[in-house]
């Protein structure tokens, strides 16, 4: 089980890998990196951390890491769309039936049990709730949730039990403060000060 | 080419124009772009690419009025031991932009998308000669002291529309 703290630090760390400034020289961009380092933030365990599609400059807006109390694996994401398709495929085992699998062409899959939490909550993936909160089901939490109930080991079917570490912008550092959306879907957000 | 609202939201997007003989950066932060920026973002990006940096990174301004405001308040615990490192990430890019003769602006992450309001972070000692190059250009004779504070999507929007859309000037 991992702390708050260790889960920030990850997040710190990946939004570094992330920030991969395209604008810096590559002597520039070591220089900066060297100077980080010697602040004492390092990771304890393993990072699943991809690097996003930058189409240039553009660099995703928020990223952030979740755990829970049942896995030692902590994973990393950024917030944005990525397509899903659904199609439903009946699997022996109970573990593999908790995902809607997606055609083999690569297209990243959803969980069925978050899925059906953010239309039962929150409403249809892409739409609005109102002019203040963000489309739904773009948000960093809500992907890095998603990634950990597929991919961890554990069948995690209560999400009171993930932990989400702050939710920073990689090409500043700045916390982003939770949205409405991630709060509804997950209460432990609620009580969170950023 | 029109962009979603869901792409937007989700990108810190870079974007320049040019103003008079000043040129503005800035970091959208989820925010829209400005129609001429966004029929030429990927033309815009090339540029930017291709620029060389002009000045030394102690030459370089600072908004340290904002920036004082911004770092001591309300700080969470991690944040608090490591002040300078999270300082120094902030404005890394923009300073990177300011060497490179930019007037690099921020949007507040605290003001509501509707109401954006941008800060100017970091700029140059003095304003560099730059020719023929294809950013947007705003013909005024203001300062980019006066985008401090504004929504400066809006801003350039307004100074465009009156002259139609797709009009890029020289």
């Amino acid at each position: 089980m991992h702390t708050k703290k260790e889960l920030d630090s990850v997040t710190i760390e990946y939004a570094m890998s992330v920030m991969d400034d395209d604008v810096l020289s590559k002597e520039e961009f070591k220089r900066v990196k060297s100077r980080y380092r010697k602040y004492n933030i390092s990771s304890t365990t393993r990072l699943s951390a991809a690097k996003i599609n930058t189409q240039g400059l553009s660099k995703a807006f928020v990223v952030a890491s979740c755990s829970s109390n049942s896995t030692n694996t902590i994973f990393s994401d950024f917030s944005g769309r990525k397509e899903r398709q659904i199609v439903l495929k009946d699997f022996p085992t109970r573990k593999e039936s908790f995902k809607i699998w997606y055609r083999m062409d690569s297209k990243p899959y959803q969980h069925i049990l978050l899925f059906k939490l953010i239309n039962k909550l929150l409403g249809k993936i892409g739409t609005k709730i109102n002019e203040t909160n963000p489309p739904i089901g773009y948000c960093a939490e809500q992907n890095v949730a998603n990634r950990l109930l597929l991919d961890s080991d554990e069948n995690i079917v209560d999400f009171s039990e993930l932990m989400f570490s702050v939710a920073l912008r990689p090409n500043t550092g700045e916390m982003i403060p939770y949205c409405e959306n991630c709060k509804t879907l997950f209460n432990q957000l609620k009580d969170e000060k950023i | 080419m029109k962009r979603s609202e869901a792409f937007l939201r989700n990108r810190d997007i870079p974007w320049a124009v040019r103003m008079g003989d000043y040129y503005i950066y800035v970091s959208s932060a989820g925010d829209n772009l400005p129609e001429i920026v966004e029929s030429q973002l990927f033309a815009i990006w090339r540029k930017i690419k291709k620029l060389k940096v002009i000045y030394k990174r102690e030459e370089i301004n600072l908004n340290e009025k904002y920036l004082n405001s911004k770092f001591n308040a309300n700080l969470n615990e991690n944040h608090e031991d490591n002040l300078a490192f999270f300082k120094e990430w902030y404005i890394h890019s923009f300073v990177a932009m300011a060497r490179r003769g930019f007037y690099a602006f921020d949007r507040d992450i605290n003001t509501p998308i509707k109401d954006s309001i941008y800060h100017l972070i970091a700029y140059p000692p003095q304003v560099p000669k730059i020719t023929n190059d294809i950013l947007p250009y705003i013909q005024t004779d203001n300062t980019p002291m006066i985008l401090e504070g504004t929504n400066i999507v809006s801003v350039v929007n307004q100074y465009f529309l009156p002259l139609g859309r797709n009009l890029k000037r020289e």
